[in-house]
């Protein structure tokens, strides 16, 4: 067995692994990449982040299309052509894999397509379609990702059973879609399916769809969704899904929710677990925590100060843009820099229609830890660019420290909810304080406005609608 | 609040490992990162840090216990709970329950340094500062205390400047780079004071285009000792006083005792160097001088007089220096002096000083007697106030008032902390010493 030596090794290429493998080849390593798969990107790219908005911009202009009838424009219903759809889905994510090959290339990281499981704390075992060899390494990087969670008593070889990845695959639009999981990445499915023709079942076991974001948030999405979906049911568990020939059936066990429901297709997101069990780890020292998530310091730093992890497989909150800044910080920390992962907040958005956005403190953690804040909250039925837009459907809250003005957090809702967020996690980070928010011109008329009007309530100085 | 359990952590191919201290009691309130027990391992000592911020609920090992991997040392009461929802909360870091990690408790391969590599004048062998701790990571949540940007942040962390201390000039009291600079003077100025150390190490050029070059690592305990030597070195203001102790009549009694151990049965035989006379020396000036067997506490402005004299003795070994320590050396005679330090650099040389033998000196002294050299200004091990260096007796001619006379000259380098002591003091301290030395009856008055 070929059996190699090498100096910065990143396990998984994913964001967070090509990340690494890219800061620390510019930080002079010499850098090996192992990813399964053919493409680079991980699950963000090729089964993730990116199908999922490609297909949620769809779903976003055929409803601004349809939306256009209530002010005198109709165009026909659309037709739907899903073999070209997935085409231009797979364009999409091809191009931005291929821009990583070309940015691999030119950093001169060695790719290695294969598996990687480890011997020791020391060195792996990487399975390629060309054979077995062995890598003996001076610093590693792991970066294996997660995968979907699956819970009992639901039949996963019949082909109606989906998980994200199948979903994204679109290659039915079913009649009857049940969702499993009413957070993130189920209600940016049901917006997709929905935008596709299908009738949408949420099911939730918590009391409330997308659970960490604040009520006032929701409401905006939930006022649309109900109008939109056959139904929502939270507080309420599937206990079984059996496969009939004709259809599945959901059994259900909630206050609110019948018995049982049918459907074609389930879509199963309650969740997602990490990848630790697929590179025998347990024949390293590495310690791990709670659902067997690898502990790390704010330097990513395992217990085995050569070894490093970063992203998904580290645990909550499992997002590219963690990912990425941790695998930064490790090739950093690597290579004799000083670095560590210290964001304040680690922004969340729920691409859904409208978006859900919120960074820093929410509400209702506030209220749980007893932290007093001091809230301005501007809905968007009063933005003059939100009318334009026919989105009124928004709101846009900062909440502050009542005692040094800082910026605690924020929330927004709403169309582009996503990019206008970004605002607010530089004033986090800057440590802004309302009146820096406020007497920050901001360009009329937009939608960015609303956050800064939020912050005049805040301060008691806004005249676009009324201080409370 | 929730209960968590400190154990050991990774600590090397190590087991069983001896704890040596327990600096924890239940009710102690405690912060990420201080230490919770001192283990013995490889040839240092080494302090676990604790993983937790919180209150200590119970403590499961007492001193002597031996412990590895794992080994549950406490329970913790912790004050907030690690927020776990599958679906992406908001905005919790990973999880930080990860101990520090101890790079001086692996085994490394060291290069072998030659016995006679260059010898510094005082060492410090216990590891109860990793380097670690002197790193700031300046993580900070939404509400914290003080306000810095990600930039600023970034660089004190460069600098090794806790932001905790660093007072904000900006708006709203918001950290400046400029306020993290300020520190750093203020902290070069006061040299060193008890804030953080902030220098950095200087940027070095390609040496390999002036020739051929080869990097050698350091050993182990010249790694651990160098950034103690570095702050000693900083922090305290030191004088070294020279002076010179007409050793002729000492070294004819020596010299006396030497035929008469020969006349001794084999086993019975000590080889009875100066060293010995010089400790029992020292701690007769010790006793006169209280103020050089001393610790300066510079929170309260005190000086700590200590009541027992324990006088560290600086021996070249083969992975570097190491300090072994002679307990209650003013009750021992010379014979048991000589006898213990010959038992001490031995130990040290095969690397099996045991850390109670390495630690509690009051006193150093760094002999290069043996070498050569006429004098060098030895840094103080701290928290001792002072250290006395020897250097090569030699036979020099003396004037006695009537005509040049050879007369066998010891000389004495001693430093000492200018905080604590002055200069008069100091010379007082070492003419006092030479006439013990002179003329050894002294010692029994």
């Amino acid at each position: 067995m070929k059996q190699l030596e090498r100096d910065f090794v990143v396990l998984g290429g994913g964001p967070g692994g090509y990340t690494a493998a890219f800061r620390a080849a510019d930080l002079g390593r010499s850098v090996t990449l192992i990813e399964q798969q053919k493409s680079l990107g991980g699950v963000c790219l090729n089964v993730g982040c990116i199908p999922s908005k490609t297909l949620l911009h769809l779903a976003q202009v055929m409803d601004d299309a349809a939306q256009l009838e209530s002010v005198g424009i109709t165009y026909g219903k659309p037709k739907v052509d899903l073999d070209a759809i997935r085409t231009h889905k797979e364009t999409v994510v091809s191009n931005l894999t291929g821009g990583l090959d070309g940015l691999v290339k030119a950093r001169k990281v060695e790719r290695i397509t294969g598996t990687g499981s480890f011997i020791s704390d020391t060195e792996l075992l990487i399975k390629t379609e060309d054979g077995e060899m062995t890598i003996t390494f001076k610093d590693l990087v792991i970066a294996v990702g997660s995968r979907p969670i699956q819970i009992p008593d639901i039949p996963y070889e019949d082909e109606r059973i989906w998980d994200s990845t199948k979903a994204l695959e679109v290659s039915e639009i079913p009649k009857r879609l049940t969702i499993i999981g009413g957070g993130i990445i189920g209600m940016e499915m049901a917006a997709i399916y929905h935008g596709l023709g299908s009738e949408i079942t949420v099911i939730e076991m918590t009391d409330s769809i997308i659970p960490p974001a604040d009520r006032d948030l929701k409401q905006s999405l939930l006022k649309q969704v109900k109008k939109q979906y056959k139904a929502i049911y939270t507080s309420t568990k599937v206990t079984k899904v059996s496969a009939e020939s004709e259809s599945l059936k959901v059994e259900l066990e909630g206050e609110k929710a019948p018995d049982s429901i049918e459907a074609d297709a389930v879509l199963v997101a309650v969740g997602r677990k990490v990848n630790t069990d697929r590179i025998d780890i347990d024949k390293t020292t590495i310690n791990r925590g709670d659902r067997d998530w690898i502990l790390t310091d704010e330097k990513q730093r395992t217990n085995v100060s050569h070894i490093y992890a970063i992203g998904d497989v580290t645990g909550d909150p499992m997002l590219a843009h963690r990912a990425t800044h941790q695998g930064k910080v490790a090739a950093e920390v690597a290579s004799g820099l000083k670095s560590a992962f210290t964001p304040m907040s680690i922004p969340s958005v729920a691409y859904t229609q409208p978006e859900i956005a919120w960074i820093g403190l929410t509400e209702q953690e506030a209220k749980e830890k007893k932290i007093p804040i001091k809230k301005g909250s501007f809905p968007w039925q009063a933005s003059g660019r939100a009318m334009t837009e026919l989105a009124p459907l928004g709101v846009s809250k900062a909440l502050f420290d009542p005692e040094s003005g800082r910026i605690l957090g924020a929330g927004i809702a709403g169309k582009h909810a996503g990019e206008l967020i970004g605002e607010a996690v530089l004033a986090l980070e800057m440590g802004a304080v309302a009146e820096d928010i406020a007497l920050t011109i901001h360009p009329h008329p937009t939608l960015s406005e609303t956050f800064a009007v939020a912050a005049e309530l805040a301060e008691g100085t806004a005249t676009d609608t009324m201080n409370r | 609040m929730a209960m968590k359990q400190i154990v050991v952590p990774d600590i090397g191919d190590f087991s069983d490992v001896a704890v040596i201290d327990v600096y924890i009691k239940e009710g102690d309130t405690i912060a990420l990162d201080d230490p919770v027990i001192a283990l013995e391992s490889a040839k240092a000592v080494t302090d676990i840090p604790s993983p937790f911020a919180g209150v200590i609920k119970s403590v499961h090992i007492k001193e002597g216990d031996l412990v590895s991997k794992d080994s549950l040392l406490a329970d913790i009461e912790v004050e907030e709970e690690q927020q776990s929802s599958t679906e992406a909360p908001p905005k919790e870091e990973p999880a930080n329950e990860q101990p520090e990690e101890m790079e001086e408790s692996k085994p490394e391969p060291e290069p072998e340094p030659e016995a006679d590599s260059k010898q510094e004048p005082v060492s410090k062998v216990s590891a109860d500062e990793p380097k670690e701790h002197t790193e700031f990571i300046n993580s900070q949540k939404p509400g914290s205390t003080f306000h810095a940007t990600p930039s600023t942040r970034q660089y004190a962390r460069e600098l090794g400047i806790d932001l905790g201390k660093v007072k904000g000039s900006g708006p709203h009291g918001r950290i400046l780079k400029e306020d993290v600079q300020a520190l750093v003077k203020q902290v070069m100025k006061d040299g060193g004071g008890s804030g953080p150390s902030a220098q950095t190490e200087f940027e070095l050029e390609d040496f390999s285009v002036y020739g051929p070059i080869e990097r050698m690592k350091l050993t182990r305990i010249q790694k651990i000792s160098g950034p103690h030597l570095q702050r000693s070195w900083q922090t305290i203001p030191l004088v070294t006083q020279f002076d010179e102790a007409d050793v002729t009549e000492l070294e004819l009694f020596r010299k006396t005792l030497k035929q008469e151990m020969e006349r001794k049965p084999k086993e019975a035989q000590v080889k009875i160097s100066i060293l010995p006379f010089v400790v029992k020396a020292v701690t007769h000036a010790l006793k006169e001088f209280p103020a050089f067997n001393a610790s300066y506490d510079g929170a309260s402005g005190d000086l700590i007089l200590k009541q027992y004299y324990h006088i560290g003795i600086a021996v070249d070994t083969p992975d570097g220096l190491m300090v072994p320590v002679l307990r209650d050396a003013d009750k021992k005679s010379i014979q048991e002096i000589a006898q213990e330090l010959v038992e001490l650099s031995q130990r040290a040389r095969d690397g099996k000083l045991k850390s109670k033998d390495i630690s509690g000196a009051s006193f150093s002294i760094s002999s290069l007697g043996g070498i050569g050299g006429t004098a060098f200004t030895p840094i103080i091990n701290p928290p001792e106030s002072a250290i006395l260096g020897i250097s090569r007796m030699e036979k020099k001619p003396v004037w006695n008032g009537e005509s040049f006379v050879p007369r066998d000259m010891l000389p004495l380098s001693l430093s000492y902390d200018h905080r604590a002591i002055d200069g008069a003091q100091g010379a007082r301290f070492t003419t006092y010493l030479a006439s013990l030395l002179h003329d050894i009856r002294r010692i029994l008055l």
